[in-house]
């Protein structure tokens, strides 16, 4: 592709006008200082490459915390249509159903102060972290993992590692309904079955946070969050199931697109024809994938909020540590939209976006009809992290948001920048505990490797995609 | 190592340049046992690796992802890798070291199509190759 005609339509957002192979217009959620960080990378061509597609409807997307990914850019958000369209393994991404949850407590700053350093060193002993982390006491029998796979959080329920009240808290109720093991490789599954209940590594992390700001009172009172409270973030997804499930349909896709009659501008975004039952499969086994990951950040809470009891002495109920929202960032669904006076069903791939529903949308369960989704957009480790709530704008971005800070620096690059530096204690001196597994992944994952969040969450809001409800800040963080 | 970082900013590429495709594709498996730690002291174990791609770019893809899930998946951490075999769009070579499940330096999820090329400049085979950390 030749070099992009990019054009700016508002002070938030960038407009691709259809050329070369694209069948529809690019949309680039940015405002100026995040237009000055797109042409340092090829994310924008990644923006036109997915306009490509066939049966694409709308716009090809991308949210304000865009960077280059590997065929779909990360921050990427695509609709297909049902009888026309595609879907695309590479525009979920190979961490399927990667997300984050919020968990809150109804503790004080001045009640974690001295104790969270206990409770972080308590996570980091209790949840697996690092590269290829297994879980070496979580024993799942193939029985066992066969229901993990089709009944997502509802499987967490059953094995009482969490109250029934909370799956209307997670986005599509912790389970997609069409996971079906079928289409699941025993490679799959082998990888799999060790890391149910691990953090892994790179930009996967469990975060003590405390609220330090309340941008909006009503809906911040209405999502259970107060000024100086503590809350948890756990961010991590399918581990090796989710990545083995995209390689084997990237694949098998890869092979078949001469008979599908599809040419792409990049193999990356190998996809099926939704009318194809090659489609059916890597959906449900996707859904598979989903599940497990649903499961794993499941887990882990459970996990944590036992850190929590050990250290504080009392329960987790006690405390308050109840789900706010858990939401996907890698995933294709078919999904309602709007059009016209009526609803159509599409297929949505959001590759790192969070589902955003408005106020009114009758998928949110009642306590936030009023309010809007809860989204929760994580910045990086150093500075702030956002709770939203989605709003009416989002119905141009098919129910989407940002997903977080985006990266600014490759993690090579981190690293060197990083040479010399204590990454751990200059978080200190900010009064962040943090603990890896090696420290390499602090240096990768340090606050200027990251662009700053506001700027991220200030075009979501200015767009009114989202609006915002509070701002955290870290104190305490364990990576992988 | 035969191999070079290049700036990728989600993820990780890498530049391997060889006189050979059957270096290019040994050199590229060096390269990733060097990234993720993968390596072992003694050839205890040999393994057959063969894939089929569609074509050469294929090929490439498939050959590594198999040493990642052999990594990844069953522990395994190499001692040294010898391709016997490169036509078409076929790889055939074996693959020593012990299944150690030993602690990796970084993750590599996989290897990706994304920007992927083999080109014979000046004699030489160079390959990009772009992995999803």
């Amino acid at each position: 592709m030749e070099a992009l005609r990019v054009e700016r339509i508002d002070p938030y957002r960038l407009k691709i006008p259809m050329q070369s192979c694209m069948r529809t217009y690019g949309m680039v959620y940015a405002d100026a200082l995040i237009e000055k960080w797109l042409y340092t990378d090829d994310a924008l061509v990644q923006v036109a490459n997915v306009a490509c597609l066939p049966g694409i409807i709308g716009p090809s997307i991308a949210m304000p915390d865009i960077h280059m990914g590997y065929g779909f850019p990360i921050g990427g958000v695509a609709a297909f249509g049902k009888d026309d369209g595609v879907v695309s393994p590479g525009g979920v991404g190979y961490d399927i159903n990667c997300g984050i949850r919020c968990v809150l407590t109804n503790i004080k700053i001045e009640e974690m102060a001295p104790l969270k350093d206990r409770i972080i060193e308590s996570i980091f002993k209790s949840v697996p972290t690092g590269v290829g982390s297994k879980h070496k006491t979580l024993r799942c029998t193939d029985r066992e993992f066969h229901d993990v796979i089709t009944q997502g959080a509802g499987w967490l329920v059953r094995k009482g590692l969490c109250p029934e009240v909370e799956l209307e808290c997670y986005e599509d109720h912790g389970m997609l309904s069409c996971a079906d093991p079928g289409g699941i490789s025993d490679r799959a599954r082998r990888r799999g079955l060790p890391e149910l209940g691990t953090l892994g590594s790179g930009n996967h992390f469990i975060e003590i946070d405390v609220v330090d700001s309340i941008v909006d009172q009503d809906t911040a009172e209405a999502f259970s969050l107060f000024e100086n409270q503590i809350v948890v973030l756990i961010h991590t997804g399918s581990r090796g199931f989710g990545h083995q499930v995209c390689d084997d349909y990237i694949h098998a896709m890869l092979k078949a697109l001469p008979d599908y009659g599809i040419e792409l501008p990049d193999r990356q975004l190998a996809c099926a024809p939704l009318s194809h039952p090659d489609a059916h499969m890597y959906l449900s086994a996707m859904a598979g994938a989903a599940n497990f990951a649903f499961v794993n950040r499941g887990i882990i809470t459970y996990l944590v909020r036992h850190a929590f009891e050990d250290v504080l002495g009392k329960s987790w109920e006690s405390m308050g540590m109840y789900l706010l929202y858990d939401c996907c960032h890698n995933i294709a669904k078919i999904e309602e939209i709007p059009s016209g006076d009526r609803h159509v069903e599409v297929c949505i791939h959001r590759k790192g976006a969070t589902r955003a529903l408005p106020p009114g949308d009758k998928r949110l369960p009642p306590r936030f009809r009023k309010t809007g989704q809860p989204v929760i957009v994580p910045g990086d480790m150093g500075r702030s992290s956002y709770i939203l709530a989605g709003q009416k704008g989002s119905e141009k971005t098919f129910f989407s948001a940002c997903h977080g800070a985006g990266r600014l620096m490759s993690r090579h690059k981190a690293r060197k920048q990083a040479k010399g530096r204590s990454i751990s204690d200059e978080l200190s001196r900010d009064g962040i505990y943090a603990l890896a597994a090696r420290g390499s992944t602090l240096a990768e994952e340090m606050p200027e490797a990251y662009k700053d969040v506001s700027h991220v969450v200030n075009t979501i809001s200015g767009a009114g995609i989202a609006s915002i409800v509070a701002r955290m800040r870290p104190i305490g963080v364990v990576k992988g | 190592m035969p191999y070079e970082v290049i700036d990728h900013t989600a993820d990780l590429a890498i530049r391997v340049v060889a006189k050979d495709l059957k270096l290019l594709f040994e050199d590229a498996v060096r390269a990733v046992v060097d990234i993720m730690g993968a390596r072992a002291d003694v050839p205890r174990e040999t393994i057959d690796v063969f894939v089929d791609g569609i074509d050469m770019n294929d090929a490439l893809v498939r050959w590594l992802q198999e040493i990642i899930y052999r990594v990844d998946a069953e522990g395994f951490r190499l001692f040294d890798v010898t391709v016997n075999l490169i036509e078409g769009s076929q790889a055939y070579g074996i693959i020593t070291g012990d299944y150690l499940f030993s602690e990796l330096d970084t993750a590599i999820k996989a290897a990706t199509y994304h920007g992927l090329s083999i080109e014979k400049i000046g004699g030489l085979y160079k390959a990009t190759i772009t992995f999803d950390t």
